[in-house]
């Protein structure tokens, strides 16, 4: 986003005025951090499609509540985590957090990704993808989600422990022990 | 949580590991899903425009022009001034009969020499209006005092020598300073009973809350569509409470459910009974509208 590019918060107001493509560029923004942070928490394309719906529609819902006194990606974040922990829960007999493995990426996707660096290439972008994956899953759900938040939503430890409801420390504590063990797991696969 | 930008730490290297290892990442959420966001995003944003738009018609077929706020501000002092005082002119008791000319003076605005009663008689306007005259006329123990002290003359549209006339009056209860005060009065309430009998006269229906949850009950969607095209109230709710989207759900409407939703309905509206549109899907087992409900975020 360069300097010229309207800020969230003006985007937001605009969208709740009334201007739809406002919310695109907005979505169109946020779209991938949302994707990411999601998906790989919750480890399941299905389940990160519909919770990718869910976020935007209450995005564009809650347009005229949003006050520019929090972040914009503070308050997607927060909505994004409410909507992923609902979700968990509804589906907690099949399926948790904890429980969720990783769903590989249909192999589809994997050979059609950088085509233009040929299929070989592809499928090892798709192997360096999954092994982002594998590191991500091998994490308890707190520290992935903690990690995930920073990261995607650019947030200071100070707003991860206001959206996921601890203090600071623990919040501290969290990506702290994330960032080791990511460290140790990417190097593996490096 | 507040808008200033976040205090980072230093940039570490598992972030960075995982940066790289994130833009190699051909994940990305399917097509279908970005339309339908957008597509759900650019219906509620035509209803918003569609609602804003219809409500500066409706003021501007009101005569009513950008500047309404103000306006409308100044028109509900006004009234309320009017109604202060007013209110004790019509408790006090009916004035003798010599006093009927006090109506003329009040409308010319001058403390005249008393006229003759008959012209002055002639001259009344319509009932709305002459309320105010009328009253003062009835009125051997004026409220000037009052006037004096709850209406400054900008709210009230009467001129500021009038306004200090009223606060002789106070001090000195002659019948021609009564006369003025009174005539403040006048001035004050006419233009307010213009302006209300302007606005009943252009004020249009905006919409017709039964006629929608009639619509949604009854899964009648060419019916619904109308309804919202006219912006009416999504929220508006029946003797028990219920909006039009319950009524919907409570008849298993599924289509009238997702147009409701679509147009901004809110899917956690409870009823009187504090019943909520989710406990009453799943009450009925309708997977449809339950799967509808939870992608509007329905509690």
């Amino acid at each position: 986003m360069s300097d010229r590019d309207p800020s969230d918060a003006t985007l937001m107001a605009r969208y709740a005025a009334g201007d739809a493509a406002a919310f695109e560029t907005l979505y169109r923004r946020h779209e991938m951090r949302t994707w990411r942070y999601l998906e790989r928490n919750v480890g399941s394309r299905a389940i990160a499609e519909e919770l990718m719906q869910e976020v935007w529609f209450a995005v564009a819902r809650d347009a005229a509540r949003y006050r520019p006194a929090a972040r914009f990606t503070t308050w997607l974040f927060a909505i994004a985590r409410n909507r992923m922990i609902d979700a968990l829960r509804a589906r907690r007999p099949q399926v948790s957090l904890e429980a969720l493995g990783l769903e590989a990426a249909p192999v589809l996707e994997r050979l059609t990704a950088e085509p233009a660096a040929g299929p070989l290439a592809a499928v090892e972008a798709g192997e360096r993808s999954t092994a982002l994956r594998e590191s991500l899953a091998q994490l308890p759900s707190e520290q992935r989600d903690a990690f995930l938040l920073q990261l995607e939503g650019d947030l200071s430890v100070e707003e991860v422990a206001a959206i996921t409801g601890t203090n600071f420390e623990t919040a501290k504590s969290r990506l702290r022990y994330a960032r080791t063990k990511l460290r140790e797991l990417l190097s593996e696969h490096a | 949580m507040s808008a200033s930008p976040p205090r980072r730490d230093p940039p570490d290297d598992a972030d960075e590991r995982y940066r790289r290892a994130s833009e190699r990442d051909p994940s990305r959420p399917s097509e279908a899903t970005r339309r339908a966001v957008l597509a759900h995003a650019a219906r509620l944003a035509a209803a918003r425009a569609g609602r804003a738009g219809r409500l500066r018609r409706w003021l501007s077929g009101a005569g009513i022009g950008p500047g309404w706020r103000p306006a409308f501000l100044g028109t509900l002092a006004a009234a309320a001034l009017a109604a202060v005082v007013i209110a004790p002119q019509l408790l006090s008791p009916a004035p003798p009969p010599g006093e009927v000319e006090a109506p003329a003076i009040a409308r010319s605005g001058t403390a005249a020499p008393p006229p003759a009663a008959g012209p002055a008689q002639e001259r009344a306007p319509p009932v709305a209006s002459v309320q105010a005259p009328a009253s003062a006329s009835r009125a051997p123990v004026t409220p000037a005092p009052m006037l004096a002290a709850r209406a400054p003359p900008a709210a009230s549209g009467a001129p500021a020598d009038a306004a200090a006339d009223t606060e002789d009056a106070a001090r000195r209860p002659l019948p021609g300073a009564q006369v003025t005060a009174n005539a403040s009065a006048a001035r004050a309430v006419a233009p307010v009973a213009a302006l209300a009998r302007n606005a009943a006269a252009a004020a249009p229906v905006p919409g017709d809350p039964q006629g929608l949850r009639r619509a949604a009950e009854a899964g009648d969607l060419a019916a619904l569509t109308a309804q919202l095209a006219s912006g009416v109230d999504l929220e508006a709710r029946d003797d028990q409470g219920r909006t039009a989207l319950m009524l919907a759900v409570l008849r298993g409407r599924a289509d009238a459910v997702a147009l409701l939703l679509a147009h901004g309905a809110d899917p956690s509206a409870a009823d009187g009974h504090g019943l909520t549109p989710m406990q009453a899907a799943i009450a009925a087992g309708d997977r449809d509208i339950i799967a509808a409900l939870r992608r509007y975020g329905a509690r």
